[in-house]
């Protein structure tokens, strides 16, 4: 088996209710940027991370946002399609928005599944753990420990866009399992000739208006 | 100057609203509801506007959306009986209305302009099938195919082929067919000396028309040839996934740029001025109260007391899971097949089989849409087209074996009443969508949404191109949204996701609505928009 210079290229989701940070994830994980001022997403449809894996392997990593479609709490199918993970994201500093993780991943599994049938890997993030003391992580953790075994999360992470916590960490935990899976991701029902537009106009167009 | 008032008269509900929702507090709609309901100036209209359309398409639903185990890794092939279908349930996507598109349509090459495309994939439909002399065949496309094709004597591949020739090149020639314009199609391929066969193989394969004038055949084939030779083998594109993904891809481009999806909302009623008659907010099932200066809607919401009482013409529907292809080859196909109906006015059924391969249904099985503008009952209409070509539980075995039918349905659908003439005293600033018809391809979905959207956006770019996601610059201070102009150049994009979802399959409930922020340009105006979709 040749394993040699391997590229993949991986959709993620970034879910999570309003306000919960995504978008600071995906700018913090992808431009290592943070803001204070809060918007509503426009404009991010998704962000590309490459990671050189190890020697003979490159990942490119789609990171989708969500563009405040999570509004009303339901999303098109198109968002969630040929997805390879996701990250469910809440503000833990709000208890609201933890109670709509279960939500979230209940419209995952409904509307997308891994090509062999197989749920997606999901991990949980608990975001804005800046905001919170020592002592009261300490139970939260036991907690999340249980509840992501219970409800298939395959893990979860206190992350920080602000202070830049554990967020290259748990993108590299989720990349290293979809790895480590990926003959899970060998669709037996497609076949090669896919027409993606795209290409096609490059090709049939050179005069197209791209450049 | 009624706009000016009318924002003024409502900026206050529209607040109540938006905290309402963004809370998730059932407090803030109840009180918008109260308010709108008692409000002087306005008078809720339309009970039921939100109800669903296409009963019978329900039923092909239960039976396929169960949600059960997962399928099977088994490589052989596994009994296929309704088990099998309803076990693999999420495999399905059938399309409330399924549609192919010309690969040189206006619909590929918005796709292409505005980048919407990236959304989407697409499969060739791999075969144009045709009924001749009893028998089904394959339409040879290319002119290898012609010259290839074992069902054609050289003498008619010589003949079809000067034809179809002159077909896409007609609009240089017309003096080569004035005489006949106005006449029917058959009696110019008469002229032009192509026998029985090959008349019926041009207009049921390659115009799919039926009884037509000339003319009409003429732009039909034209329309066909044209658009082949850009991708696969025949004209036509499927959206994996289903047609309904082209909404879906639109409505995400949308998102991006700051449009706001409401799905599984309902609307209960339109909210007018008594003043002005203008429709000035929408009310949806909840009682939450949706501010709006234009409201775009599909014909179906539109209440009775509007319609001049004209009965649309419905469609007739079936949707048949059968065990194999009409036409068994080695590959994954998608076929296509156009029948003449027996209705007297030249109309055609057509039939489109899909494949594993096309993302609709699950493996082994076909999905295959039978789809006519109706004359009697679904069964009346197409059961003397489906009865011959497959074969059905208790029906004796045939030779050569046919398809066996694992699962069917019969439905009709509202059809549309075309003209805006059918409507009476509509509220000035709501703008009507057509509801699907029954044609193969999306027709002029394209060209009549940019209409509504220059109505509504004169001065606005239709669907210009969207940036790709790494030229967007993220700013200190503007580390979210891309500049103002770029998300103003991209308002054009709501237009047109919603007309193009009259004509998709839709999945759920849902509405489009632009809520404008300080840091918004005004151009952007508080927009909602409703599509009335049944959840198949």
């Amino acid at each position: 088996m040749e394993e040699t210079n391997k590229e993949f290229l991986f959709k993620v989701l970034v879910i999570g209710d309003l306000g919960v940070g995504k978008t600071s994830i995906i700018k913090r994980y992808v431009h290592q940027m943070f803001s204070h001022n809060y918007r509503a997403t426009i404009g991010v449809d998704f962000a590309l991370k490459v990671i050189p894996w190890n020697e003979d392997t490159l990942v490119r990593l789609q990171l989708w946002d969500i563009a405040g479609q999570e509004r009303f709490g339901n999303m098109t199918r198109v968002y969630y399609k040929e997805a390879v993970g996701a990250f469910v994201v809440y503000d833990i500093t709000r208890s609201s928005t933890f109670e709509a993780v279960m939500k979230w991943k209940h419209d995952i599994d409904e509307k997308v599944y891994l090509p062999g049938g197989l749920p997606l890997p999901v991990v949980l993030l608990a975001n804005k753990c800046d905001s919170i003391g020592t002592g009261e992580d300490k139970m939260l953790a036991d907690h999340l420990h249980s509840y992501c075994k219970e409800n298939g999360f395959l893990s979860w992470f206190y992350t920080s866009a602000k202070e830049n916590v554990n967020i290259d960490e748990a993108a590299r935990f989720l990349v290293g399992h979809i790895l480590s899976n990926k003959h899970l991701l060998i669709d037996h029902q497609g076949d090669g000739d896919i027409v993606s537009l795209d290409e096609n106009v490059m090709s049939t167009h050179k005069d197209s208006r791209c450049c | 100057m009624a706009m000016q008032s009318l924002e003024v008269a409502f900026e206050e509900s529209e607040n109540l609203e938006n905290k309402g929702i963004e809370e998730g507090t059932g407090e803030g709609a109840v009180e918008v509801a109260g308010e709108a309901t008692g409000e002087g100036a306005a008078e809720t209209t339309g009970e039921g506007a939100g109800e669903t359309t296409g009963e019978g398409a329900g039923e092909a639903a239960e039976e396929v959306s169960e949600d059960l185990e997962k399928p099977s890794e088994d490589q052989q092939k596994p009994l296929l009986n309704r088990e099998y279908v309803v076990s693999n349930s999420r495999k399905f996507n059938i399309d409330l209305a399924p549609k192919v598109l010309f690969a040189r349509g206006d619909l590929v090459e918005l796709l292409c302009h505005s980048k919407v495309s990236r959304y989407l994939d697409f499969k060739s439909v791999s075969r144009v099938l045709t009924h001749l002399n009893g028998h089904l065949m394959q339409v040879p496309c290319t002119r290898a195919d012609v010259f290839a094709s074992r069902d054609l004597s050289v003498v008619h591949k010589r003949l079809l082929m000067k034809f179809l020739t002159f077909c896409l090149d007609h609009e240089d020639h017309p003096e080569e067919f004035a005489d006949f314009a106005e006449r029917p199609f058959c009696e110019f391929m008469t002229e032009r000396g192509l026998t029985p066969s090959l008349q019926l193989l041009v207009s049921q394969a390659v115009a799919m028309v039926s009884e037509v004038k000339t003319r009409t055949g003429l732009v039909a084939a034209r329309r066909f040839l044209r658009s082949l030779g850009r991708f696969g083998r025949t004209p036509f594109l499927w959206s994996l996934y289903g047609a309904g993904e082209l909404s879906q891809a639109f409505c995400r481009m949308c998102a991006v740029f700051g449009g706001i999806y409401c799905l599984r909302h309902p609307l209960r009623g339109f909210v007018l001025d008594r003043r002005t008659g203008n429709c000035t907010a929408v009310i949806d099932y909840k009682g939450h109260r949706i501010a709006c200066d234009w409201l775009v809607v599909e014909e179906s919401y539109i209440p009775q007391g509007y319609c001049m009482g004209i009965r649309a013409r419905d469609i007739s529907r079936a949707v048949l899971i059968t065990d194999k292809s009409l036409f068994p080859s080695d590959s994954n196909e998608a076929s296509v097949l156009c029948m003449p109906g027996k209705g007297p006015d030249g109309t055609t059924i057509n039939v489109l089989e899909l494949s594993p391969s096309t993302m609709t249904c699950a493996p082994n099985t076909y999905l295959v849409h039978v789809t006519c503008p109706s004359s009697g009952s679904p069964w009346d209409d197409l059961a003397p087209i489906i009865s011959p070509l497959f074969h059905f539980e208790n029906e004796p075995e045939s030779e050569p074996s046919r398809p066996h039918v694992i699962m069917a349905t019969y439905f009709s659908m509202s059809g549309s009443m075309g003209d805006v003439d059918a409507y009476q005293d509509l509220p000035l600033n709501l703008l009507l969508c057509r509801r699907p018809d029954s044609k193969l391809d999306f027709g002029a979905a394209v060209e009549k949404a940019k209409v509504l959207f220059q109505r509504m956006y004169p001065e606005e770019d239709f669907c210009p191109p969207a940036p790709e996601p790494e030229d967007i610059i993220y700013g200190e201070s503007d580390t979210i949204n891309p500049s103002e102009e770029v998300l103003h150049q991209h308002w054009g994009l709501l237009k047109v996701c919603r007309t193009i979802c009259r004509n998709c399959y839709w999945p759920e409930k849902y509405s489009v609505h632009y809520e404008g922020n300080g840091k918004l340009p005004h151009t952007f105006h508080t927009m909602t928009t409703f599509f009335g979709h049944t959840r198949l």
